[in-house]
């Protein structure tokens, strides 16, 4: 099975994303060390390749940011909250109720992405301002 | 993923994945939720509490503020209130209802020995505002070191919110205004075979244990019963929110569920 994360690799997004899996955190999940310390702040927008494993099915994921929306060996992904926080448009809560424009423009994306493509894209998206409930 | 229309809502194709509804209040780590997780350590071995049940309020409801008239009347000093400088802030709180919403602070603030916290104080002592991210430490150490047992305000059975989150990362017991926060998670746990929570209370809104709460905290037996047996709750409730989220993934496991459907066709 193969991932392809349209945001910016973090390893709490890894997390996030895929927890439940096996996988060698020390060597295979990235993270600041001593030879890239003064990058810490700096958005990674190289494409970062994880392999790991869930339930006997081997996953390859990659953290794509923009790029690889033509791939069509696997499942894209894409979170709008996540979208949100990378462009500085929410709080720290991730969520803004008054936001809907930009799902209107969110989901303008995915539909050029999928008539384009036909592509499987996974979406997303917290329903509510409180509930936190992931769709 | 099907072509998705322009309105809000997505009618085909959608599925709730409750391992990312858990995962999605620890990572990423916007408003500091994961440190609860590791304050558990610190809990474990505090004793120096104030009153044996309170009740925290930061942001004021109508539903809140029953509740607080009924514990006001009860009069008693091992059930106390908590009210935040959230209210009388002019950073965030500014609607329609504020009027009325700085008239119920003021009742709150009245009340005798009522826990009022400041969050704008001098240099150490100011918290910067009234914004998630400082919200959630004021409430870790400034609320889960008040007393032994915090009662929270979750309204709808049909969602969970950060506070009962936060009470069950950093192993805090805790009555819920509603059981069905409670029953929230049991779905979730029996979902994934774990075994449910057992809640030494039956009810549906927390008005209907007041009294049972009252007569036993003035019980020091049967209070500490009670005690051992809400931080039982909330251990197993850690123990298996864990467990879900380190063993299970409801995104992958649909996508295998749908591949295997579709190669027996």
């Amino acid at each position: 099975m193969i991932f392809y994360v349209h945001h910016y690799y973090t390893y709490e997004l890894f997390w996030y994303f895929f927890h439940g899996v096996a996988v060698d955190v020390k060597n295979d999940v990235p993270t600041w060390t001593y030879e890239n310390r003064y990058n810490k702040n700096i958005k990674i927008k190289e494409t970062i390749k994880i392999n790991c494993s869930y339930k006997n099915n081997d996953i390859t994921i990659y953290f794509v940011n923009e790029n690889d929306w033509d791939k069509d060996d696997g499942y894209h992904i894409f979170d709008y909250n996540i979208n949100l926080i990378e462009n500085n448009l929410v709080a720290d809560r991730g969520w803004n109720s008054i936001l809907n424009l930009e799902l209107k423009n969110t989901i303008n994306l995915l539909n050029s992405k999928y008539l384009k493509y036909k592509n499987n894209i996974i979406f997303f998206y917290i329903t509510g301002n409180l509930t936190l409930k992931q769709r | 993923m099907s072509f998705i229309d322009e309105s809000t809502f997505i009618h085909s194709n959608q599925f709730k994945s409750e391992t990312h509804v858990l995962s999605s209040f620890i990572f990423p780590d916007t408003i500091g939720l994961r440190e609860y997780y590791f304050f558990a350590d610190y809990l474990k071995y505090y004793k120096n509490y104030d009153c044996k049940i309170n009740f925290p309020i930061r942001r004021i409801v109508k539903e809140k503020n029953m509740l607080v008239r009924r514990i006001n009347k009860m009069n008693n000093d091992d059930i106390r209130v908590s009210v935040s400088s959230f209210t009388d802030s002019t950073q965030f709180e500014i609607d329609e209802n504020r009027k009325t919403k700085l008239e119920l602070l003021e009742e709150i603030k009245k009340i005798e020995k009522v826990n009022y916290i400041q969050k704008r104080g001098y240099n150490l002592d100011d918290w910067g505002g009234e914004w998630n991210d400082n919200n959630t430490k004021e409430f870790m150490w400034k609320l889960l070191t008040y007393s032994e047992v915090n009662i929270i305000p979750e309204f709808s059975k049909k969602r969970i919110d950060e506070k009962s989150v936060k009470h069950i990362l950093s192993a805090k017991p805790f009555i819920p205004y509603r059981l069905s926060t409670i029953e929230y998670y049991n779905s979730i746990f029996k979902m994934y075979n774990l075994e449910e929570i057992k809640f030494p209370f039956e009810y549906v809104y927390i008005f209907e244990i007041l009294e049972d709460l009252n007569k036993i905290t003035k019980d020091t037996k049967k209070w500490n019963i009670l005690k051992s047996q809400l931080q039982k709750c909330v251990d197993d409730m850690r123990y298996n929110f864990i467990e879900v989220i380190h063993n299970n993934n409801g995104m992958i496991d649909k996508l295998i569920e749908k591949n295997t459907n579709k190669s027996l066709l």
